[in-house]
């Protein structure tokens, strides 16, 4: 039976608000750290005086999430721990300027967003320059879960495979909303572009993907 | 055999999971021992530094102009993957044979390892065949678009602002524009801080397309426009429209919030305790909730002490005091 062709079809992350924990909101956060009790309004505002307890209770909260955002979006390990470590350093200077303190998590994730972006170009940029010779390294074993099978893998390995050829801003964008699996106007506001633009640059990632997608199988008749 | 399938979003449970408790531990250790040593840095950029990240942007310019954007060729797939779409203003030079330039094609071993397994995540009864995008949907193209939207498009808002001005104002590009034309003025006029223009863009999406998918965020821009231009007023009902396009959105909450808060800035006790007492019915375990508690107690316990507008600090957003 001749392999049929098909396209890829994403599934609108837009339509159900219960898929995804959103990044600000009636969030119940998991009682570790100091001040579990607290909100992330309160412990910004008790860390931006010097209280070392309330940013440890703010990192325990959120380092999680912005270990996985980093792995996610760059595809890999390599020092995501540094860029943690320096979204936290970053978003400690400069916890004075958060205008809406109850919505640290969001502005964390933004600040990821920029550092792994700067690093997706400098990559680029040094590829283009000839300094290295290989692109984006893609550790499939840090993006999938040890309980993947073989299948999930080979998913997982293709997508990032793709991703990796296309502008960092539309595959930042793709990979917020369909691995991350954001709202379109969180991926705009982690972003930090209109949701138009959003749009637009999931749209080409999704165009590149659907069009470059390829599965190799063994086809049998039903 | 190939062929291309179809596939549906990375579900969660394929994904690993980073934030071990060990692995947090670790990095709160080396945090706190940073802290402690280099408590709150400065924010005064060192002049070195600044030249260093204008030399960086520079050559992030000039490097993006040579990179090739063409897909890195899968031929362990079996199969060639077509040419690649090239989205607006993309520079690709033409594909080289793969076994001709090899070294030019670097492959992930991951790619290898897909080349025998057989792809298919969902049922091949529930995929879907992607319907063809409407014209709202439909990504600019490159043939259609202004000039102006194309440079937009590519992040170059200073040149877009330069062709508007070029081609009959900016100001008149509002005047047909579709809700998506509309945000990317929206960033061209806030790239170019250019505030009040960006205003009344945003104004004209959320007055005339109300229905458009871009017209919740655009309330929401708006709400912290004007309050950063501290038309507290105006930026209250801003966050109230997008509450009343997005009821569900996610940041109908912040948005309630915002709405207390810009009522007391306003000085009107009464509506920002209605509004108080809305956000504590709605979110009553909400991040604002113990402190939206405490002023309506202070409020209602000191009727005479002024609105608490010295301790709101305005044109808040999730991606408020980003480094930019």
């Amino acid at each position: 039976m001749a392999a049929e062709p098909a396209h890829l079809r994403l599934v609108s992350a837009g339509d159900d608000p219960e898929r995804r924990e959103p990044l600000s909101g009636t969030v119940r956060r998991p009682s570790v750290g100091p001040y579990p009790e607290l909100g992330d309004a309160q412990l910004v505002a008790l860390a931006s005086n010097g209280e070392a307890a309330a940013l440890e209770a703010l990192y325990r909260r959120h380092a999680p999430f912005a270990l996985n955002l980093a792995v996610r979006l760059q595809g890999s390990a390599a020092d995501v721990e540094d860029v943690v470590h320096d979204a936290f350093l970053r978003a400690h200077e400069r916890l004075d300027s958060l205008r809406e303190p109850a919505a640290f998590r969001a502005w964390l994730g933004s600040i990821i967003v920029r550092m792994i972006r700067t690093r997706m170009r400098r990559r680029r940029l040094l590829r283009a320059l000839g300094f290295v010779h290989q692109g984006d390294a893609v550790e499939l074993d840090a993006v999938a879960s040890p309980d993947a099978g073989p299948e999930a893998r080979a998913l997982l390995a293709q997508v990032y495979a793709l991703l990796c050829t296309i502008p960092p801003d539309d595959r930042i964008a793709w990979t917020l909303r369909y691995v991350e699996r954001h709202r379109l106007e969180t991926v705009a506001e982690l972003a930090d572009c209109s949701l138009a633009t959003a749009k637009r640059r999931i749209q080409r990632a999704q165009a590149f993907l659907s069009e470059h997608f390829v599965s190799t199988i063994a086809e049998t008749s039903p | 055999m190939s062929d291309r399938r179809s596939f549906s979003e990375i579900p969660a449970e394929l994904l690993r999971e980073h934030g071990a408790e060990e692995r947090v531990e670790r990095g709160w250790q080396r945090l706190a021992g940073e802290l402690s040593t280099a408590p709150r840095r400065r924010r005064a950029i060192p002049p070195m530094l600044a030249v260093a990240a204008a030399t960086f942007a520079f050559g992030v310019v000039v490097g993006s102009r040579w990179l090739p954007r063409e897909p890195l060729p899968l031929p362990a797939l079996g199969a060639e993957p077509a040419e690649a779409p090239k989205p607006a203003g993309q520079r690709v030079a033409p594909t080289p044979p793969s076994s001709s330039h090899p070294e030019s094609t670097p492959r992930s071993p991951q790619a290898h390892r897909v080349s025998a397994r057989r792809v298919e995540l969902a049922p091949r009864g529930e995929v879907e065949l992607a319907p063809a995008p409407t014209a709202e949907e439909a990504p600019a193209s490159t043939a259609s678009a202004a000039p102006w939207q194309r440079l937009a498009d590519e992040g170059q808002y200073a040149q877009a602002l330069v062709s508007l001005e070029a081609n009959g104002g900016f100001d008149a590009a509002l005047l047909d524009a579709t809700a998506d034309q509309l945000m990317s003025l929206v960033d061209v006029a806030r790239a170019t801080g250019q505030r009040q223009r960006a205003i009344t863009a945003l104004r004209r999406i959320v007055s005339e397309h109300g229905a458009d998918p871009n017209a919740p965020v655009a309330a929401w821009m708006l709400g912290n426009e004007l309050a950063k231009g501290r038309d507290f007023s105006g930026a209250e009902q801003a966050f109230a429209m997008y509450r009343a396009l997005s009821p569900g959105g996610d940041f109908a909450e912040d948005a309630l919030a915002r709405q207390v808060d810009m009522a007391a800035e306003q000085g009107n006790r009464d509506h920002a305790r209605r509004l108080a007492e809305q956000y504590l019915k709605e979110f009553p375990d909400g991040p604002r909730t113990a402190d939206i508690q405490a002023e309506l107690e202070r409020w209602g316990h000191a009727p005479g002490t002024p609105a608490p507008s010295s301790e709101r600090e305005l044109g808040a957003s999730p991606d408020a005091g980003l480094p930019r």
